[in-house]
């Protein structure tokens, strides 16, 4: 019972030092966190890692993976990104033929208008699904290509 | 195979609730310790489990069905779900009894739970596996999405390994106040997940109509 | 009380309050431009209310009276700040697909219990942030969740949470309540939601519940509405807020969203079991008056709980049965400590954490819509 009772006071004195330790250390304790983790953005939301980058000279094109990340395994549909930076730079209209998956076959023209930040596509690959959107980002434009799964 | 798992997660706190009734007053008024308790909890397992792989059978055979039947498979199963998810939502609001097989095992097991007390847990079990509670009439649905007949055993593996998570705490938790506060859980779990089901039944629907 | 006695406690209060001056200085004012002196005003008017607010706690025994003023208006302030920052930032409180991708929303505390089953499975954060966002990023806001779920359990939900601060508010606009009986089952709704959404958003991999049901997104930022689906989930959320938030909480004077509906009060509800601080109730002296069941902002107790001499697991630890209880017969309690001894030790042990929370974090809105007013009253505009 007496060793009980101390347990229970040392936890709640220690308790005083998680908060401080909280604030003081959230700096390193969330580096930490990300180290030990690998944790990282859900590539639904951040466009996936990049794959490749094609120089246009006053711009870069960059290809992003395809995502189709599922919990477990992948899934039947997913998108993949391309993007242009930087924005200053781009011309008013960009015509592009994209090859998504590096096989050296051309899957997808797309042609983008940049002012209007609209974009038609058209597949030449049928896993290619449709657009699904144009955004501006704040040091880049984004284009997001529906496709899907083998 | 995920699917079926994550099915049964999400409805495993109502079959619970459902099964519960069935199950408890059993096991209190059996078991003795926390070792037997399990024991009869496995057979009780068992059963369902068993229960659940003839309806994957028949999932299955009524998918192949329904394929022949037409070819706007989208929007029927788009409407089943609506009619289910209106069901779970009937059965997690309202007061409504245990549509639980095993529920109408009463008088009959009384006198197996005398002759033969080994075999009446999997029996319950049994039983309970093939009732026709909601989570269960869904699971029914999604497995019978399936194309062969190993996908949809699978499924149905899979969403008995999703149900059964909630079960195994069950020797611990047998106690009066919990069960019914459980209960309340599952039954308001169903009530939330009826919205989910209601909203992807409405764009199966959509989806079909829009490419028809 | 003597004129001798009341010296005494006076003194013995303000050295219980020094350590809170300490912490409060070194965490709450380190970092604040103080040279600026349209910062340095707010920043000295929060410094000194954060102390009082402690020092009030400490003298006069009362924790929910001090505990609820500076919650609630620390809720209040949030609002203000925060909704002034994105009309600076963004020019609008609506949230575009743009701001996702570019990870531009600042981590809701509320997510977590979402992102956990992804984040196991798949190493990956289902949310639409940056992990070290200046603004609440990812990383730093799960530390903090994680340090104060272990040293005060769902205390989170009286001392912290912006949101329960404003269901607290409109619950206190309450003079007498015009519903009383609510049935007990409803107390099981949250769980049934936080089921829901984990499972929603482990299935689709993306957080559900912001999606849907988050009410407070009234109040801070919503997705843009673009489509019936979008104006769907505005409709959803704002009669969810103006229901649970503002309504129900006046009517019957409890916190009915915090506790009828959101799931992450629930889930911290689980941290209460491995927290060491508790509420208790003294057998001996209960008179069974039922008082503090009926006031518990949270439904947190029952007539079992009570005669069981405990709090249900749901207990916020805001302190106000200790304070209305006729007999004193309810404390802060210490686990693994004996019963209804030392209960001024483990009130003040259990106020050092939460107040120092409160502070940094309570503290810094206040700090900040302060900022905001002042800036208003100046040049008449609360942003740049
Ligand atoms: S119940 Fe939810 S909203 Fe209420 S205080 Fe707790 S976390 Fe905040
Ligand atoms: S039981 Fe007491 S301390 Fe806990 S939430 Fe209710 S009123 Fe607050």
């Amino acid at each position: 019972m007496r060793l009980q009772a101390l347990f229970g006071y040392s936890a709640a004195v220690l308790t005083l030092i998680v908060a401080l330790a909280t604030f003081i250390g959230m700096n390193s304790f969330s580096h930490k966190l990300v180290d030990v983790t690998g944790l990282k953005i859900s590539p639904w939301f951040s466009g996936g890692e990049i794959l490749g980058t094609i120089d246009r000279g006053s711009y870069k094109i960059l290809k992003h993976r395809a995502v189709f990340d599922g919990l477990i395994g992948q899934k039947a549909e997913g998108f993949v990104q391309i993007d242009f930076s930087p924005t200053a730079d781009l011309p008013d209209r960009i015509n592009e033929k994209i090859d998504f998956d590096l096989d050296g076959k051309i899957d997808f023209a797309l042609e983008y208008d940049v002012v209007a930040n609209t974009a038609v596509i058209t597949a030449y690959n049928p896993r290619v699904l449709s657009l699904a959107g144009c955004y501006v980002l704040k040091e880049r434009r984004a284009v997001r290509v529906s496709l899907r799964n083998e | 195979m995920l699917q079926g798992f994550l099915l049964g997660l999400s409805t495993g706190a109502t079959c619970l609730a459902y099964c519960a009734p069935v199950l408890f007053p059993y096991l209190l008024g059996e078991a003795k310790s926390i070792r037997q308790t399990a024991w009869t909890l496995s057979r009780f397992m068992l059963g369902r489990l068993l229960g659940y792989l003839v309806f994957a059978v028949f999932a299955w055979l009524t998918g192949n069905y329904l394929n022949t039947l037409t070819d706007r498979r989208e929007m029927l199963i788009g409407f089943i779900y609506i009619l289910l998810a209106t069901l779970l939502l009937w059965y997690g609001l309202g007061q409504t009894s245990v549509p639980c097989a095993a529920g109408s095992l009463r008088g009959f097991a009384a006198t197996l739970a005398q002759e033969r007390p080994a075999l009446f847990p999997l029996l319950l079990g049994l039983f309970t596996g093939l009732n026709l509670c909601p989570p269960f009439l869904l699971a029914f649905i999604a497995a019978g999405e399936n194309s062969t007949l190993g996908h949809s055993l699978l499924f149905f593996l899979s969403f008995f390994a999703g149900t059964a998570l909630f079960f195994l705490p069950a020797p611990l938790l047998g106690l009066g106040k919990n069960v019914s506060q459980l209960k309340n859980v599952g039954r308001l779990a169903a009530a939330v997940m009826s919205v989910y089901y209601f909203y992807s039944g409405l764009l199966l629907l959509w989806g079909g109509m829009i490419s028809s | 009380m003597n004129a001798f006695a009341a010296n005494r406690e006076w003194k013995k209060a303000l050295l219980f309050s020094l350590p809170m001056l300490l912490i409060s200085g070194l965490l709450f004012l380190s970092g604040k431009p103080l040279t600026n002196p349209a910062k340095l005003a707010p920043a000295v008017i929060t410094f000194l209310f954060i102390n009082i607010t402690f020092f009030c706690m400490i003298y006069t025994g009362q924790t929910h009276k001090y505990r609820s003023r500076f919650f609630i208006l620390a809720s209040l302030l949030f609002v203000v700040s925060f909704i002034a920052n994105l009309i600076e930032v963004r020019g609008t409180m609506e949230l575009s697909a743009a701001n996702m991708l570019d990870g531009e929303t600042p981590l809701c505390p509320l997510v977590i219990p979402m992102l956990i089953i992804p984040a196991a499975l798949t190493h990956t954060i289902i949310f639409p942030g940056s992990l070290f966002a200046a603004h609440a990023g990812v990383a730093p806001m799960l530390v903090l969740w994680l340090g104060f779920s272990l040293a005060v359990g769902r205390g989170w939900c009286s001392w912290i949470c912006f949101f329960g601060g404003m269901d607290e508010g409109f619950s206190r606009l309450c003079r007498k309540p015009k519903i009383t009986a609510v049935d007990s089952k409803w107390t099981a709704l949250p769980w049934a939601v936080l089921l829901g959404i984990v499972l929603t958003s482990a299935a689709t991999l993306s957080p559900t519940y912001c999606a849907w049901l988050c009410p407070f997104k009234t109040v801070t930022e919503f997705p843009a509405i673009e489509s019936a689906k979008t104006a769907l989930q505005a409709v959803i959320f704002s009669s969810l807020f103006i229901g649970l938030v503002v309504v129900l909480p006046i009517l019957t004077g409890r916190r009915t969203q915090c506790s009828l509906f959101c799931p992450f009060g629930a889930f911290q509800s689980l941290f209460n079991k491995i927290n060491i601080f508790a509420v208790r109730i003294n057998r001996a002296d209960c008179v069974n008056c039922n008082l503090c069941l009926q006031k518990c902002p949270t439904f947190s107790l029952d007539e079992q709980s009570l005669q069981a001499g405990k709090t249900l697991l749901s207990c916020t630890k805001c302190g106000k049965c200790i304070d209305i209880c006729p007999k004193k017969a309810i404390a802060f309690h210490i686990k693994g400590t004996p019963l209804h001894l030392n209960l001024q030790t483990a009130r003040v042990l259990y106020l050092y954490p939460a107040f120092t929370f409160a502070a940094v974090i309570g503290g810094g809105c206040i700090y900040g819509g302060l900022e905001r007013i002042f800036r208003l009253a100046v040049t008449g505009s609360m942003i740049h």
